[in-house]
């Protein structure tokens, strides 16, 4: 029996409930219902239906989410160019308004999708589910999702990624992951960008690196120039032993 | 910044849970959990909650309760759990050790619902 809604329908406890209770609701004496549902469920439990696919077909996804104009596209422009000599690279990219963003990383030649938004702050699993439905997976090894710029609302939105990026740059100033805790706390990697930058704009980067690693202490920190190339040959060092490590795990 | 997103999927969420084969129940008051980690803005989430039930059999007159939970870290050197007024840092603030866990804070759940009617119409 389902632990969760007491329904007989699957012995597992996390199926979707995205089904009408044929047992109904259980309404206490005082006239309460409990109801123990994640408010995102729904997006949740698309999510890990997308991760198993992607599990299944051998892809290593990446979630990079940063604040509008931390660099995310330069990095994946430069990134993708790199890793395309050695894996088959694919992206989706979110944004309000225009296909600027797909349009510079299709220039290597990979598969680009833009996802327009229109008014939404961030991507959610149904917006990928949809942008990738007509690609075939097993031509893909790497699949980059580029987050609509937005320090907050992509937090709580899991997009059946593997790796999740926070981006910062070094325009933004030192204490951007303290003032943005819950992104820093989701992230598994940060990447600082645009240290070309660091001088003019009298940023200190160690400190923006201790600020990190003072929210989620122990976060691994790249520090990049997808412009110079600084840090580049880590940042992909990272995303290769990442995919090489997912390709030699059991899948299921 | 994403509480309409969020009014919505409670809204969505709990007219599955509030069908019955006879009809639908109909709310007064729904109760959900929200954390400090969870991004959202209480006042935001109040204020987008009416526009979207405002169309809805089961939850159009249902008031929103929200229960704020604060950021709980139990530190394992300390063997204490502290509650944070505001969350900096996943470091014990006693202690600053980083060997913590996260055991409240995180919410985004629809805990209960009060309803008054026995089950009316379609959805």
């Amino acid at each position: 029996m389902c632990t969760d809604c007491g329904c007989g329908e699957r012995p597992a406890d996390a199926h979707d409930h995205d089904h009408r209770p044929d047992h109904g609701s259980r309404v206490d004496p005082d006239g309460t219902v409990p109801i123990r549902r994640r408010i995102l469920q729904h997006n949740d439990d698309l999510a890990a239906r997308l991760r198993a696919e992607f599990a299944r077909r051998g892809v290593y996804v990446v979630n990079v989410v940063s604040s509008p104009g931390s660099g995310k596209t330069e990095l994946l422009q430069r990134t993708m160019a790199e890793l395309g000599s050695d894996v088959r690279v694919a992206a989706v990219t979110g944004d309000l308004a225009t296909e600027n963003d797909a349009d510079r990383l299709a220039a290597a030649g990979a598969p680009v999708r833009q996802i327009l938004t229109g008014t939404m702050c961030h991507l959610e699993a149904d917006m990928v589910a949809d942008a990738i439905a007509d690609w075939d997976l097993a031509e893909i090894d790497v699949l980059f999702i580029e987050n609509v710029g937005n320090m907050v609302c992509p937090s709580g939105f899991d997009l059946g990624e593997d790796l999740r990026v926070m981006l910062v740059s070094t325009t933004e100033g030192e204490d951007k992951p303290l003032k943005y805790p819950t992104l820093t706390l989701t992230a598994d990697v940060a990447v600082i960008s645009k240290i070309d930058l660091a001088e003019p704009v009298e940023c200190d980067v160690d400190l923006l690196a201790s600020n990190l690693d003072e929210v989620r202490p122990g976060i691994e920190v790249i520090r990049t120039s997808a412009k110079r190339g600084d840090g580049i040959d880590r940042w992909i060092e990272l995303i290769l032993a990442r995919v090489d490590a997912k390709a030699a795990a059991p899948v299921g | 910044m994403h509480e309409l997103t969020v009014a919505i999927q409670i809204r969505q969420g709990l007219e599955i849970e509030l069908s019955t084969e006879d009809g639908v129940l109909v709310a007064d008051a729904v109760r959900v959990q929200i954390g400090a980690l969870s991004g959202i803005v209480p006042e935001a989430l109040q204020f987008a909650w009416p526009h979207a039930v405002c169309d809805s059999a089961a939850l159009g007159s249902a008031r929103l309760d929200i229960d704020w939970i604060d950021v709980q870290l139990h530190c394992a050197p300390c063997v204490e759990v502290y509650t944070l007024a505001e969350f900096r840092s996943l470091r014990c603030p006693h202690c600053r050790s980083p060997d913590v866990e996260i055991v409240a804070g995180d919410e985004l759940d629809i805990a209960s619902v009060d309803v008054s009617e026995r089950p009316r119409g379609p959805a």
